[in-house]
């Protein structure tokens, strides 16, 4: 028996979406658009000038949790770092941002109290994972870009990539346990449900970015770099 | 593995009616946060391994037929436990291939027992409801005061090292390991009180 895709190209997109409305994030950080009527995921990725076989690699891969041995075949690298930055803006521009608000305005922040160390604990969290996605675009995705233009730049190899993804996600788990256990007891149980709602979501989104940046980014740059002649180091 | 990491268990089988009842069983499993993914073909289950790497694969023994755990096993490449589920009861030839085994009739608290030793090597299992120790208390106060290791080992005639495992057993029991994190844990405990504390 041969393995085989979830979701192949003659799919309808809006059948993806009425299955698992989580994919609507990807389509999003594609660039696709709401509107596409009965289209199959294969019509609306020319429409939209979208690359299909990297679209569905993120879709197939987001649903089944793994990928097949032969993803890196299907991937263009150039329009997975379209959507790792696509990714990385909502983020850092939109939900962090949205999380300390309601975190904020449901701790009710004092200077005199826990409620203040939270929110520092939030900041904190916040430029680490500002801090790893810029280490991100400064190193490996320039290094990408220096790849796909042919003149590779030296010194760098998707092997030494390093793997620090581990905290971006489990500080996440920590400072949710921390609002838990040992949260101001008059905070206001609306919004601070609010914010703890996004943050095990964020947890979520945050984990499954990381992976695929793992499995389909990594393997992708790996053939990168054998069709470019370079030879990679991973094992 | 650590006690807060999520455990990754894959489920190969089959039926997706069992494939999907023993999943959604492992995921409640109660005290054990475990996430799981379901394959139904061994090309699925070797791609699947391979690509992501899992705690424990959940398998039927008559799954495929090249399949042995071993070769799993090799193919997984980590510390992969190899699960059999027993649909029928296996003879003992066949259950020494395996890790452990899971029968479809299992209880909850047995499969939690089984589980737990699978994934927890005996010393990380009792810790979740050990208290802190009066010396553990104690370097939680300095180390929210801001003094680093080598101070507080000088305070409290210690040696670095000494120090250095309070803090990670300190780490562990709490699950924090964050000094903002451990601040809030020692106000809200009055460790300390907050005029104490530069901030």
């Amino acid at each position: 028996m041969e393995s085989e895709y979830h979701y192949s190209p003659a799919e309808k997109m809006a059948t993806l979406i009425a299955d698992n409305y989580r994919l609507i994030q990807v389509m999003t950080r594609f660039g696709i658009r709401v509107g596409f009527g009965d289209k199959t995921v294969a019509e609306v990725c020319r429409d939209q000038n979208v690359d299909c076989g990297t679209f569905l690699s993120v879709v197939n891969f987001v649903t089944d949790g793994y990928t097949h041995a032969d993803v890196a075949g299907q991937i263009s690298v150039a329009a997975l770092m379209h959507y790792l930055k696509q990714s990385h803006i909502y983020f850092l521009d939109y939900m962090l941002p949205a999380i300390r608000r309601k975190l904020l305005d449901g701790i009710r922040m004092r200077t005199d109290d826990v409620s203040f160390l939270i929110l520092k604990f939030f900041d904190e969290y916040m430029s680490q994972v500002r801090g790893h996605m810029e280490y991100e675009e400064k190193t490996v995705f320039l290094y990408v870009d220096s790849l796909l233009g042919g003149s590779p730049k030296e010194g760098f190899s998707i092997s030494t990539y390093s793997d620090h993804h581990e905290e971006v996600a489990s500080s996440l788990h920590e400072l949710k346990s921390i609002i838990i256990k040992y949260g101001p007891a008059d905070a206001d149980a609306n919004l601070l449900n609010d914010a703890l709602y996004d943050i095990y979501r964020c947890e979520e989104e945050l984990t499954s970015h990381c992976l695929v940046e793992d499995e389909l980014l990594v393997p992708s740059i790996v053939r990168l770099e054998q069709e470019s002649g370079i030879k990679s180091r991973m094992k | 593995m650590n006690r807060d990491e999520k455990l990754h268990i894959v489920v190969a089988e089959t039926s997706p009616v069992i494939s999907a009842g023993l999943s959604f069983c492992l995921r409640r499993l109660p005290g054990i946060q475990a996430q799981t993914l379901e394959v139904h073909s061994y090309p699925d289950l070797l791609d699947c391994i391979k690509s992501t790497p899992a705690d424990i694969a959940v398998v039927n023994p008559t799954f495929g037929g090249t399949f042995s755990p071993q070769h799993l096993r090799e193919a997984a490449g980590n510390d992969l436990k190899v699960v059999a589920i027993e649909i029928t009861p296996l003879d003992r030839q066949a259950r020494s291939l395996y890790d452990e085994t899971i029968s479809i009739v299992e209880d909850v608290p047995s499969m939690v027992s089984k589980i737990r030793s699978l994934a927890y090597s005996p010393d990380e299992n009792p810790s979740d409801k050990e208290p802190l120790s009066q010396r553990e208390k104690e370097i939680i106060v300095l180390v929210v005061k801001g003094m680093t290791n080598k101070e507080i080992a000088e305070r409290l005639f210690l040696s670095v090292h000494t120090v250095m495992t309070h803090r990670r057993n300190i780490a562990r029991k709490l699950e924090i390991h964050s000094a903002t994190g451990l601040t809030i844990y020692a106000i809200v405990n009055h460790l300390v009180d907050l005029t104490e504390i530069n901030l």
